[in-house]
């Protein structure tokens, strides 16, 4: 239990020692709130370095360079200063209160497993065993929630429950604080702002299904949280916040990209709307694309060699390929995107891409279903799907209460650049169907893999409800 | 006059005092004081939605009252709206649990078995009835094989994935994917399992362990119609490891 507590504390430290750079850009709430989702992404970024140039991972080694990283990012802090009188006592207590916690849920072991988890749990080890990368794992599973638990190895821990119900814990957190305090500039009053952001996220945490993924042992709630911070980190530099949160949006984006097999496709959805903005410098664009497009196309080159000879069920050396162009087209549109004659067409985009998945998905559904019967098994698995959302998902009234809130928001008055959220939703929608109809194992019940999906974007989509309805009924209050 | 204070109290305190109710019971249920609790909440809120429809309904036509008699602006009543919503939001949701859906004997509720629709139920039974034998014949083996010690080896490389672990809910179907297929209701069996010799057992403590191993590699699919909920997967060659003889 000690072992995985140092882990997790270490995580901790290491993201905060990291956010603390950028202390005098980024309000204080949001540099606590997201040290601990980007400790975790560092860690896993610093393993995935090592196999991505071939280093084994020896436990001395990967000890020594998590803690270089960390002693890196600490001299720069002191270099910065970052460590005045008075910002000592909040980093005490909120380290405190991290192990306070952490302690608590460490004690507290209600561990939800299935056969998923367990792969998860195994593959870690596999990882942190083998000297090589196992297609097999690779093919399967992305990488980010397998070098989580490779961690066991080097820390000597079974595996890693405490991590889900800590990350329940800051994204529920940052929920509340983004929904509270989304346009910061401006002071706002405390009481029933709290109280309605403090509702709103209460409302998604006493759905059965998201209380528990908070100890299940899965990505979908990690990839909940990446991509929920991804999205807002971008919509929080469109609206002229400071650049860090463009920094903050590519390393939760590529979270994302590692933690699901098919997060390189949803990830090309902000990139696509980054692309068609025009309240983004072409310097911030150029950042995000290149940084984006360079970590996805070295890691799918290296899977394009470990698949060599093996054949995926999901990814395999074509799809790697295939991955690689995508991202080197998105490379070519923005520098298209640049050229005076093609600029204008830019804000064509996201309705083109809205189309695009649309169209998409109507040929999945005439193709596939000409396979399947005369569209009965689609109907079949549309069905199942609907029943899941509505009874058997443990989604309570969840997703009938936001899909009406969602209708309804969707013509109420608008927010600064809220069009991210609303394009982000629905092409992820009509991607998630698309997808869906490639998969198998459709069944009734929450263990439904589509079922689980729906936690991917429930915290985006709450955000977007929640702050529209917010701008709405507290008109006089917010800036 | 009403109070302000009196007034919003009326307004926040039905659905408040329900989201109350929801999470005692919940957090009384998981502390294992289930018995009266249970008892209470299922003589007093017996139709729970009926319930807080008509509680939701009251708050409303109060509120409408109020904004009739232009007792509060138009901001404010949107506002009160939308957070006794969400309040009810909340208490719906947290009636939706499943432990709350389930009588005293464990089975479901009659609200949740009316909402089953026919054609699931059949096709429950229909792959029930095919595998029905297969089960039964292994639940005496799964009582046989509870209280042994079950050494584990851990996955290797070269070997396909040796141990899978799933928890699946009562009458849901399992597809075959694996042919060899072991259960047991109780997740202490994680607990034992030991870093560094990388091996699991099953001690005595689990009360409810329910191993099925089907022998038939051509099965397509399992339904498993008791409250077990999970199901361990092992291949055939560890199965043939095992310490038990499963086909006595």
């Amino acid at each position: 239990m000690i072992n995985q507590f140092l882990f997790l504390f270490f995580l901790e430290v290491l993201g905060l020692s990291f956010m603390i750079l950028f202390k005098k850009n980024l309000d204080r709430a949001y540099l606590y709130l997201l040290s601990f989702p980007m400790g975790v992404s560092l860690w896993v970024f610093l393993i995935l370095i090592f196999l991505c140039t071939g280093l084994h991972l020896y436990r001395w080694a990967v000890l020594t360079a998590s803690f270089l990283m960390l002693g890196a990012f600490f001299l720069m802090d002191l270099k910065k200063k970052a460590f005045s009188r008075e910002e000592r006592m909040p980093l005490v207590i909120l380290l405190l209160s991290f192990a306070a916690l952490s302690f608590v849920f460490l004690g507290l072991n209600y561990s939800f497993f299935t056969n998923d988890s367990w792969a998860l749990v195994a593959g870690g080890r596999t990882i942190a065993l083998s000297t090589g990368l196992p297609a097999r794992l690779l093919a399967e599973k992305g990488i980010f929630s397998y070098i989580l638990h490779s961690a066991g190895s080097f820390w000597h821990f079974d595996y890693l429950y405490a991590l889900y119900p800590m990350i329940t814990l800051f994204l529920m957190l940052f929920f509340i604080y983004s929904l509270y305090a989304p346009f910061e500039k401006k002071r706002i009053s405390l009481n029933r702002h709290l109280a309605y952001s403090g509702l709103a996220a209460l409302f998604l945490l006493s759905t059965f299904f998201i209380l528990m993924n908070s100890t299940y042992i899965h990505s979908n709630l990690l990839y909940g949280f990446y991509a929920f911070i991804a999205v807002f980190g971008l919509w929080k530099r469109l609206r002229g916040d400071h650049s860090v949160w463009l920094v903050v949006s590519i390393l939760a984006l590529l979270s994302s990209v590692f933690i699901r097999v098919e997060g390189p496709l949803v990830a090309l959805i902000p990139v696509i709307l980054l692309i068609s903005t025009r309240e983004l410098s072409l310097k911030d664009k150029r950042i995000y694309v290149l940084s984006v497009t360079l970590a996805v196309s070295a890691w799918f080159l290296k899977l394009f060699f470990v698949f060599s000879g093996f054949t995926g069920k999901k990814l395999n050396a074509d799809r790697s390929l295939f991955v690689i162009l995508i991202y080197l087209l998105c490379l070519l549109g923005l520098w298209l995107s640049e050229k005076r004659g093609l600029a204008r067409l830019r804000s064509y985009g996201p309705p083109a891409m809205l189309y695009a998945l649309a169209f998409l998905w109507s040929y999945f559904i005439w193709t596939k279903g000409m396979s399947m019967k005369g569209g009965d098994l689609i109907i079949r698995r549309y069905g199942i799907l609907l029943v899941n959302i509505l009874r058997d998902g443990g989604w309570g009234i969840t997703w009938m209460a936001l899909f009406f809130l969602f209708i309804a928001a969707l013509f109420m008055a608008r927010f600064p650049q809220d069009s991210l959220f609303a394009y982000t939703i629905l092409s992820f929608g009509l991607l998630f169907n698309s997808l869906n109809l490639f998969r198998g194992g459709w069944r009734v019940g929450w263990g439904d893999s589509g079922n689980r999906m729906l936690v991917h974007i429930i915290f985006i989509l709450g955000f977007y409800i929640f702050l529209k309805f917010k701008v709405m009924i507290f008109k006089n209050e917010t800036s | 006059m009403m109070n302000k204070k009196l007034r919003n109290m009326m307004l926040f305190l039905p659905p408040a005092i329900l989201v109350i109710f929801n999470v005692v019971f919940i957090l009384s249920y998981l502390g294992g004081k289930k018995g009266y609790l249970r008892t209470a909440y299922q003589i007093v809120l017996n139709d729970f939605y009926g319930l807080q429809s008509a509680a939701f309904v009251v708050v409303l036509a109060i509120l409408c009252g109020l904004g009739l008699r232009k007792k509060i602006s138009g901001a404010a009543f949107l506002r009160r709206i939308f957070l006794i919503f969400l309040l009810f939001m909340i208490a719906v949701n947290l009636s939706f649990f499943p432990e709350l859906n389930r009588d005293t004997q464990g089975q479901e509720s009659k609200r949740f078995r009316r909402l089953r629709t026919p054609h699931l139920e059949e096709a429950v039974r229909s792959s029930a009835a095919k595998s029905a034998g297969a089960i039964e014949k292994y639940l005496q083996l799964g009582n046989d094989l509870n209280g042994k010690t079950l050494i584990v080896p851990w996955p290797s490389e070269d070997e396909e994935f040796g141990l899978f672990i799933g928890f699946v809910d009562p009458g849901a179907v399992v597809r075959k994917k694996y042919p060899y297929l072991i259960g047991a209701d109780d997740l202490d069996f994680l607990k034992t399992f030991d870093a560094r010799t990388s091996r699991f057992s099953i001690k005595n403590e689990m009360t409810e362990s329910l191993v099925i191993v089907s022998e038939d590699p051509d099965a397509e699919e399992f339904t498993l119609f008791r409250n077990d909920r999970t199901i361990f997967f092992f291949s055939p060659e560890i199965v043939k490891r095992l310490p038990v003889n499963l086909h006595d």
